[in-house]
C-alpha cells in the first residue's frame, strides 16, 4: 500500500531532553494508526514535527513522497493537544477562519457543524463552551474539507461517554472512507476499538511498532488466584519471559509471551506445590499489552 | 493573498478590544484638534489657532496624530500577543498557512491602521480648514506631506509593536518593554553617543519624522511681515538642528520596517510553536 508518511530518524532534544531519540516509522494509506505512550513519552511532539509546528533536530520525515519535512497542510487536518481558537468570535467565525486558511469554501461549515453537534450553538462565542464542546468545535476545524488524513491528538479529552462514542463513530466512517488516520491517545480502550497499528513510545524511543493483532498475538494474558500469593509470586518473577501486571490479595494478573508452554508452566506451579484457585488464559487486551512492554523496558 | 486578509478582517472586527481601542485613539485625536483650532491662548508667540491655518494645518495635524501612535501600537501588541497566548498562530499552521502568512497578514493589519490614520487625519484637518475661515484652494494640501510621512511613522511604530510582541510572547510584558524603551532605555543609550549618530536610532528617527510645528518659522513670517526684528536673528534661530532631513530619515525609517518585520518573520520561522 502506498506510504503516506515515512520516518527516518527522527529526534527531538529539548535542551538535555530527548522528547524523540531516533524514531522509525511508516504509515500507509488507509490504516489507523495509534501513538500510545506515557505522558511524556513523545507522542505530542511526534506530531507537532510531523505537522512542521516543532523543527526536528535530526532526521527526517515525508508526507507522500514529498520533499523532506514539507508538511502538505492542505490534505491534512489536525487536532494538536487541547483546542485553540479566538475566544471572542463564534463557532462559526472560528470555522470561516480555518477555511479560509486552508482554501476552501464555507458552504461545509453548516454540514460539518451538524456532524459534531454543534450547529444550534453555531453562534455562540468560544468563551462560553464547555470543554467538550470545544473539543467538538476542535474536531470539526480537523473535519473541515475532507481532509485526506487527520491527525488526531487525544481526540476524546473532555468529552463525555456519549461524545465519546461518537467521536469514535466519526473516526470510524473516516477509516470507511479510506481516509489515513494517526491518533494519540491515553484511551487505550478506545485505540483498540478503531486503530489497525500502533506505536508505543517512551522517552521517545519506539519500543513496539506494528499491526495491533501482531502484536497482542506475541503475549497471552494468565490470570492466576492461589491462597499462597507470596510462594507463587517468588515463582513468577523467576520465570523468564513473564511479567506481573497486577498484584492483588488473590492472585496476579501476568503477560507471558507465547513460547511459555501454558502446560509446563502449570505443572511447575504444581510441582512447587502451589495450589490454584484459578488459572485462566486469554488475548491481551491492548492496555495489558502496553502495561506488559513498559514494565518490561522499565526493568 | 486575498483569503490571508478577509482571516485578518475577520479576526479583528469582531475584537471588542479593537473598537474600544480605536474610538478611544479617534476621539482623544478630534477632541484635541477640535479644542486647538478654536483656542485663543498664546503659545511661545503664536496664537494656537493658527496652527490650524492652512499653511500649517497638515504639520499640526500630523504631529498631534502621532501623539497617539502609541495607542496603535499597544493595539498591535495586544492582536499579536493574542495570537500567541491563545495559540492561534499554531492553529493556522495546523490549518494550511505558513509562517510567512502569519507575517502578511499582521503587516496587512498594520498598513491598513496606517491608511486608517492618514484617513481620520485627512477628514479632521479637512473639517478644520473648512471651519478656519481662511479658505485658500491653491493652499490647501501644502504640507500635506506631514500626513503621509505620518503614515509611515505609524507603519514603523506598529512594526516595531509587532517585534516587540514576537519576542516577548507575553502581552503585559511587551507593553511595558515597548513603553520603556520609548520613554527610558533609548534614551539612556543615545546619552552615550554624539547627536550626530544618536538621530539614527530608530525612536528618535520615526518621532523625528512628524516635528513639532514650527513656532520659529511662524513668528519669523509674522515678524517679517511687521518688519519688526532683525531677519538675521531669527535665521539664527532656525538653525539649530533637530535632526536629519525629511529626504534622509523618510528612506531610513522604511528601511526599519523592512528590519523589523525581517527580524519577526526570522523569529516565527526558527521558532517552536
Amino acid at each position: 500500500m502506498a506510504s503516506v508518511l515515512k520516518v527516518n530518524s527522527l529526534s527531538k532534544n529539548f535542551g538535555s531532553i530527548k522528547a524523540l531519540d531516533n524514531l522509525n516509522l511508516s504509515i500507509s494509506k488507509g490504516e489507523v494508526f495509534g501513538i500510545l505512550g506515557p505522558n511524556g513519552s513523545g507522542k505530542t511532539t511526534f506530531l507537532s514535527v510531523i505537522l512542521g509546528i516543532k523543527t526536528a533536530t535530526a532526521g527526517n520525515f515525508c508526507w507522500f513522497e514529498e520533499p523532506n519535512d514539507k508538511v502538505v497542510n492542505n490534505k491534512l487536518g489536525a487536532l494538536l493537544e487541547v483546542p485553540y481558537f479566538y475566544p471572542y468570535l463564534s463557532i462559526e467565525k472560528n470555522l470561516r477562519i480555518t477555511a479560509l486558511s486552508r482554501g476552501y469554501g464555507l458552504e461545509s461549515i453548516p454540514e460539518i457543524l451538524h456532524k459534531v453537534g454543534l450547529f444550534e450553538r453555531r453562534k455562540s462565542p468560544c468563551y462560553s463552551l464547555s470543554l467538550g464542546m470545544k473539543q467538538r468545535l476542535a474536531l470539526a476545524q480537523t473535519l473541515l474539507g475532507n481532509p485526506e488524513i487527520l491527525v488526531l491528538d487525544e481526540p476524546t479529552n473532555g468529552l463525555d461517554p456519549e461524545g465519546i462514542a461518537d467521536v469514535r463513530n466519526i473516526i470510524k466512517d473516516q477509516s470507511y472512507l479510506g481516509k489515513t488516520i494517526i491518533i494519540a491517545s491515553h484511551n487505550l480502550d478506545e485505540i483498540q476499538k478503531v486503530c489497525t497499528h500502533v506505536v508505543i513510545l517512551k522517552n521517545g524511543k519506539n519500543i513496539a511498532y506494528g499491526k495491533v493483532d501482531d502484536l497482542l498475538s506475541i503475549n497471552q494474558v494468565a490470570i492466576i488466584e492461589s491462597q499462597q500469593t507470596n510462594e507463587l509470586s517468588n515463582i513468577l518473577t523467576s520465570i523468564k519471559g513473564c511479567k506481573i501486571l497486577e498484584k492483588n490479595v488473590t492472585g496476579f494478573v501476568l503477560t507471558f509471551d507465547n513460547q511459555i508452554n501454558v502446560a509446563e508452566f502449570s505443572a511447575l506451579l504444581s510441582n512447587e506445590g502451589i495450589t490454584l484457585n484459578r488459572f485462566e488464559i486469554r488475548r491481551p487486551t491492548l492496555e495489558e499489552l502496553f502495561l506488559g512492554i513498559v514494565k518490561q523496558t522499565n526493568s | 493573498m486575498k483569503n490571508l486578509f478577509r482571516i485578518e478582517l475577520i479576526k479583528t472586527i469582531y475584537y471588542p478590544t479593537f473598537w474600544a481601542i480605536l474610538l478611544l485613539h479617534s476621539l482623544f485625536f478630534v477632541i484635541i484638534i477640535a479644542l486647538g483650532a478654536n483656542l485663543d491662548i498664546n503659545i511661545q508667540g503664536v496664537q494656537v489657532f493658527k496652527l490650524f491655518a492652512p499653511n500649517y494645518i497638515w504639520g499640526t495635524t500630523a504631529w498631534i496624530a502621532s501623539w497617539f501612535n502609541l495607542l496603535l501600537a499597544i493595539m498591535i501588541i495586544v492582536l499579536t500577543g493574542n495570537e500567541i497566548q491563545y495559540n492561534t498562530f499554531r492553529r493556522q499552521l495546523l490549518d494550511g498557512l505558513n509562517r510567512n502568512h502569519l507575517i502578511i497578514g499582521k503587516f496587512a493589519l498594520i498598513a491598513g491602521l496606517s491608511l486608517y490614520v492618514i484617513f481620520l487625519v485627512t477628514v479632521t484637518g479637512f473639517i478644520i480648514s473648512l471651519n478656519s475661515g481662511e479658505p485658500s484652494i491653491s493652499g490647501f494640501f501644502y504640507g500635506f506631506k506631514f500626513v503621509l510621512i505620518l503614515g509611515v511613522q505609524s507603519l514603523a511604530y506598529m512594526s516595531l509593536a509587532m517585534l516587540t510582541a514576537i519576542v516577548f510572547r507575553n502581552i503585559a510584558l511587551s507593553i511595558i518593554v515597548f513603553l520603556l524603551y520609548f520613554i527610558m532605555i533609548e534614551p539612556f543609550i543615545r546619552i552615550f553617543f554624539a547627536s550626530n549618530i544618536d538621530v539614527y536610532f530608530p525612536v528618535k528617527l520615526i518621532s523625528n519624522l512628524t516635528p513639532m510645528p514650527d513656532f520659529m518659522g511662524m513668528i519669523s513670517s509674522e515678524l517679517s511681515a511687521m518688519q519688526a526684528v532683525d531677519p538675521n536673528s531669527i535665521a539664527q534661530l532656525q538653525s539649530v538642528p533637530d535632526g536629519l532631513s525629511l529626504g534622509i530619515s523618510v528612506p531610513l525609517c522604511l528601511i526599519y520596517i523592512v528590519v523589523f518585520v525581517s527580524v519577526s518573520r526570522i523569529l516565527l520561522k526558527v521558532r517552536d510553536f
